[in-house]
């Protein structure tokens, strides 16, 4: 047993470390086109991964989340233009905006379930995006803003990008890792199961509800920051796209919302997807967005996590695994 | 057994619009007793359970439980002063095993004695052993019979390590072996200083457990006293026993 454990956490070393050389290694070899690519591939990855928060834990499909990311792209635009702030702080300073954008929203809109909050999240977002073009003043308005340019080659900045989207995803995922393994997490997916059963096991349901946004929201904030210096150039709807919030919100359920790994996985899938496919059919974004969600709802309810897991169970035991796939189905 | 009431409600009133579901209760839950509650279907049993765990907020009156009044509080709050539940309808957390639905209690317990999740796993596996679940830990709530997600429901409640448990028919859809191995489990938990308020219909199960019964009818309470006196009460028959006492193990 010990050597088989042994085994195993060599096997895990072995594993990470060939994740952490794919992560890393891309930049210095690929071309500029495809580090753009996968530069994108981690952005997205970071947002799914932050809403995952929401719809994956909790069970509130925050549909409109993509507010948080506007926000933080806005403010990081808005320090650097009117104040000149650096980036780092202007960066730092748009996360605790959206946190405490949605820390003051929670405790609101978060009485409301299932599309009730969804809708409410829409609305949210619609609101903050003409609230944004109206003070044009602060924010450029509807004529959009420039965003200082990164000062460096094309190759630095490439590089830049790269890693700060990186390492964003990388706080992001590990934030739901830790999240999940904590009280925090457990209470989470009691309410997501029965929000009633959960309050009267001790859960402070409130309080857990609007800090799951509070962080998934500064996730998106510091994306959206990252994301305004990266584009250098913003208009509200850029970034307060409601077609990209469904995007992202795709991505978690079909990698497996809930599951540490598997928005990650959604989110690369998909993008990848509509680099490779899109591109091609730009007028056809939404119908195919919108057959891609009707495929992941019939086939893969769970994501491709769990469908991965249960195939690998079904290889491994056979008919054993399958038999008790049945009786819990049946409850 | 003492004397001390744990829990006290005056005034007890909860209206749903213009309809009173519980009206005007006065009662007490002494200290290390098992109470029962008992009454016709409708009769506000289960509303008077959810106002004593804070689901839902008192229209009048006041509850106090072990001088602090819960008025006002969460059902998180209430549940970490140490009153727990189960549900008539069971309320399993889907998508978890047995084991972490349990150690969401002791994870959430009594106020300042929550303990982390890698312990709190560790308790619901005590737990789930003390009522006879300890063999289904991984399983999950879905693969369980009904009888046995009422042990579930009843483990849950348990992980929080409760003073007051608050059981809402755990017996409902048992068979008679399921209800006499319940019956034991509750002196079990009951000797070993949990005070507990059973609402049942199982008329036998409730005569035999309780140390003394409630009654309400229409959301009033219509008698109280020792199984005894409430099973000899003249409102008591022809509101509610005359119908059902004798039939076994009734509805
Ligand atoms: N959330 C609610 N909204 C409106 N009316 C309610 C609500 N909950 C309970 N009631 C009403 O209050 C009254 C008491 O219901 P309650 O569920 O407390 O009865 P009970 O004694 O538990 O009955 P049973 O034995 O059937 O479980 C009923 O008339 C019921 O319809
Ligand atoms: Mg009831």
């Amino acid at each position: 047993m010990n050597g088989s454990s042994m085994g195993r956490r060599g096997a895990g070393l072995i594993l990470g470390a060939v994740v952490l050389a794919a992560l890393v290694l891309p930049p210095f070899y690929l071309s500029g086109y495809w580090v753009r690519v996968i530069t994108g591939l981690l952005m997205y990855g970071a947002l799914a991964s932050a809403i995952n928060i929401m719809v994956g834990l909790a069970g509130y499909p925050a549909l409109g989340n993509i507010v948080f990311f506007g926000t933080g792209a806005y403010t990081v635009a808005v320090l650097m233009v009117k104040a000149d702030t650096p980036f780092f702080l202007a960066l730092a300073v748009a996360g605790v905006v959206a946190a405490v954008y949605a820390a003051l929203l929670g405790a609101a809109v978060l009485r409301l379930r299932g599309a009730y909050f969804s809708i409410a999240t829409i609305g949210i977002n619609h609101a903050t995006s003409e609230l944004v073009t109206n003070l044009d003043g602060l924010t450029g308005g509807g004529r959009g803003t420039i965003v200082p340019f990164f000062p460096g080659s094309i190759e630095a900045e490439r590089m830049f990008f790269y890693f700060l989207m990186l390492a964003l995803m990388l706080l992001a995922t590990g934030t739901v890792y830790l999240i999940s393994r904590n009280r925090l997490g457990y209470g989470l997916r009691a309410i997501k199961a029965d929000e009633q059963a959960a309050s009267v096991m001790g859960v402070n349901t409130t309080r857990y509800k609007v800090l799951a946004w509070t962080i998934s929201a500064g996730l998106t904030g510091l994306v959206g920051g990252a994301y305004a210096y990266w584009l250098a150039f913003l208009e509200p709807p850029y970034v307060f796209d409601i077609v990209m919030s469904v995007k992202v919100y795709i991505m978690a359920i079909l990698g497996g919302a809930g599951t540490v790994i598997g928005p990650v996985v959604g989110a690369f899938f998909l993008e990848l997807l509509s680099e490779l496919i899109w591109g091609r059919f730009l007028e056809a974004h939404m119908l195919v967005l919108g057959i891609v969600v009707v495929l992941v709802v019939l086939f893969v309810p769970r994501g491709f996590v769990d469908l991965a897991g249960r195939l690998a169970r079904a290889l491994a035991g056979g008919s054993a695994s399958r038999r008790a796939e049945g009786v819990r189905s049946d409850g | 057994m003492g004397d001390r009431a744990l829990l006290v409600g005056r005034g007890v009133t909860r209206y749903f619009g213009g309809v009173a579901a519980v009206t005007d209760v006065d009662f007490e839950v002494r200290e290390g007793e098992v109470l029962g509650l008992i009454g016709p279907n409708g009769a506000g049993k289960t509303t008077l359970m959810n106002l004593i765990s804070g689901l839902i907020p008192l229209s009048k009156g006041e509850m106090v439980f072990d001088g602090r009044r819960l008025n006002g509080l969460g059902p998180w709050d209430v549940a970490r002063l140490g009153i727990a539940r189960t549900f008539q309808i069971v309320k399993p957390f889907a998508g978890m095993t047995l084991r972490e639905n349990v150690a969401l209690g002791a994870m959430f317990a009594r106020e300042g004695r929550g303990v982390p999740a890698r312990q709190a796993l560790e308790v619901a596996a005590e737990v789930l052993e003390t009522v006879g679940l300890g063999d289904r830990m991984n399983a999950h709530a879905n693969e369980l019979t009904i009888a046995l997600r009422k042990r579930l429901e009843l483990a849950r409640a348990l992980a929080l390590k409760p003073r007051l448990l608050l059981l809402d028919e755990v017996m409902a859809g048992l068979n008679l072996k399921e209800i006499e191995r319940l019956i034991e489990l509750i002196r079990t938990i009951n000797a070993s200083g949990v005070t507990i308020v059973v609402i049942e219909h199982v008329m036998k199960a409730i005569m035999a457990i309780s140390h003394r019964i409630v009654v309400l009818h229409y959301g009033r309470k219509i008698a109280e006293g020792t199984p005894e006196e409430v099973a000899r009460d003249e409102r008591v028959i022809t509101a509610y026993l005359g119908r059902r006492f004798g039939q076994g193990k009734g509805a």
